[in-house]
């Protein structure tokens, strides 16, 4: 089954103004990972606000794991099945202790007493963010609490996980963090993750790149594929990661078997390889 | 105006039961000129450290002065209180200081408005004239055309054109240093390389000094001349960014990646490949070629 299937979704902010969203359709399966890259301004955020039905649509219909939202009802199903993580975590906490932030969103639902412990417990496992659970989630360093933001919407056993520049405001450590988290998520619990991203270097390991352009999905294709259309790149402000960039360099510069780098480890490999193979 | 700093140490709720040491005896001089980097894990101290060349925490011990400002704790006790306000304020017109996501701070109605307030601030009953003059020349540095943006709502524009905006409405006080926490944090790839590229241009036209705070090594490598790094409150070194990232043990330890061209040279040279760059990419890649080419039998 499809997780998401939307179908010549058009939306505005104002009905006056160009829309934001114009004539887009989008598959995404269950279980994978798709990664949204575009412009600020392009539309991404408002396509997951859209989903997760914090948007209606002007027209179009979104579907999600077989509903569409047309009643309240409806909706509050879709709620319980997608979770999303915004940009800063600081406004995503609503509880002052790590456990009972994470409790929040089970009980708010309505799940009983005994299976909201246990989905704690999966929670905090899941996203390693047991060893602090009972401390003052205003402490914790921007990695920690983007985890405990995580743990919050797992608690609810979301089928797809939407992150919107979950990683932007986290340094480095931080940023990996979370993302091997969600990766885990993505390949253990087959959880389907859509995330939305400004860095090149999140989205090589994604299985599909969809990228945004005034509101258009330009084009739709593997990481591959979308690094090496030099023109798309350009025209949606994307760069390629730093890896591929010296690759290119490298490339025009007589070094050859460069073709296959996407990240800093197989740009070593590559390199090695080239030296060992160049006199034979 | 040079920057410098001795001992300087920082207590968040001090005399309280919760008193932490966020910063603790750092010493250190920026000179006029620099474009210098500071980075550091989150909870590093660099953010309570940037925010004492604006005097938004105050000095509790060692000692800071910002060219001819001495922020010194001495310097506002007893008679010396007055005197030291009044120096607040050139303080704060010469060290122009954008925080994190900037664009957060725009409130005004119009572009116009936003970009004015910045000046009015710190000149006193200026004329109507006086002011558009220092608008339009702030918004043209920031490389927004001025007719086409100064009647919009800031609002109403894109995320790295209000970023211009709030930058904007700093550099409309001519400060002669320019701190900038994260300034690219947010901003898509194309906006991130059309930000740097500004920071030069100011660099090399209007601002002495600029002191940015980055996460992105790789940047850091590319742009700063020095850079400090900042761990669990204390300075550990200062450098540039060339003698720092040769030493990628101390990197790691700090909680914080070396470049990709950092990467690549220490994995080689595991291999016997021994190349020396100052890890800025063209020179990375003259140094591999130089390497391939010695080889080449």
């Amino acid at each position: 089954m499809d997780a998401i299937k939307i179908e010549n979704l058009t939306f505005s902010y104002d009905q006056a103004e160009k829309p934001v969203l114009d004539n887009l359709s989008l598959t995404v399966k269950s279980g994978e990972f798709l990664a949204v890259v575009g412009r600020n301004a392009s539309g991404k955020s408002t396509l997951a606000r859209l989903i997760t039905g914090l948007l209606t649509p002007n027209e179009g219909t979104i579907e999600v794991l077989g509903i569409v939202a047309k009643k309240p009802k409806e909706l509050f199903e879709i709620r319980k099945k997608v979770g999303i993580v915004f940009q800063n975590p600081d406004n995503q906490m609503v509880a002052s202790i790590v456990e009972d932030d994470v409790a929040f969103g089970p009980e708010n639902i309505g799940v009983r007493r005994e299976e909201i412990g246990e989905r704690i417990e999966f929670a905090l496992n899941a996203t390693g963010v047991k060893p602090f659970r009972t401390s003052m989630a205003s402490k914790l360093s921007g990695g920690q609490k983007q985890r405990v933001a995580i743990a919050g919407v797992l608690a609810i056993k979301p089928q797809i996980l939407i992150l919107d520049e979950s990683t932007s405001m986290l340094d480095p450590r931080g940023r990996d963090e979370v993302m091997s988290v969600v990766k885990e998520l993505n390949k253990k619990e087959g959880m389907t993750v859509i995330a939305i991203t400004h860095y090149m270097d999140e989205v090589t390991e994604c299985d599909r790149v969809a990228v945004m352009i005034e509101g258009k999905i330009q084009r739709i294709a593997t990481p591959e594929e979308i690094f090496s259309d030099e023109e798309l790149l350009f025209r949606a402000g994307l760069e390629k990661p730093n890896a591929m960039k010296l690759a290119d360099k490298l490339k025009k510069r007589g070094i050859k078997g460069l073709d296959g780098v996407t990240d800093k480890e197989s740009l070593y490999k590559a390199l090695l390889e080239a030296f060992n193979k160049q006199n034979q | 105006m040079d920057i410098i700093c001795n001992g300087l140490g920082f207590q968040y709720s001090k005399k309280t039961e919760f008193a932490k040491y966020a910063l603790k005896d750092v010493s250190l001089t920026i000179k006029s000129g620099e474009f210098f980097g500071i980075i550091g894990h989150t909870g590093s101290g660099k953010s309570t450290f940037i925010r004492h060349l604006n005097a938004l925490c105050e000095v509790q011990e060692g000692s800071l002065s910002v060219g001819e400002i001495d922020l010194s704790p001495e310097k506002k006790k007893g008679k010396k209180k007055k005197e030291y306000k009044k120096r607040l304020k050139d303080l704060r017109k010469s060290v122009g200081m954008v925080f994190q996501y900037p664009e957060q701070q725009l409130f005004a109605e119009t572009v116009f408005e936003d970009v004015a307030f910045g000046y009015k601030n710190f000149n006193e009953k200026p004329s109507a004239e006086e002011v558009e003059a220092a608008v339009k020349g702030a918004l043209s540095l920031v490389g927004l055309d001025y007719n086409l943006v100064k009647d919009k709502s800031p609002f109403d524009l894109s995320g790295g054109q209000k970023r211009r905006v709030a930058i904007a409405g700093v550099l409309v006080a001519k400060p002669s240093i320019l701190v900038l926490d994260e300034p690219c944090a947010g901003l898509d790839p194309a906006g991130k390389t059309e930000l740097w590229a500004l920071l030069h241009h100011l660099h090399k036209t209007t601002v002495e000094t600029i002191i940015v705070v980055s996460h992105d090594m790789n940047d850091v490598a590319k742009h700063c001349t020095r850079v400090a790094m900042f761990s669990d409150g204390t300075l550990k070194r200062v450098a540039t960014p060339s003698e720092l990232f040769d030493d990628t043990i101390l990197i790691e330890e700090s909680g914080l990646e070396v470049p990709v061209t950092a990467f690549i040279k220490n994995e080689l040279l595991k291999n016997g490949l021994e190349i020396k760059t100052d890890y800025t990419d063209d020179n990375f890649v003259e140094q591999i070629v130089n390497l391939y080419k010695s080889r080449q039998v």
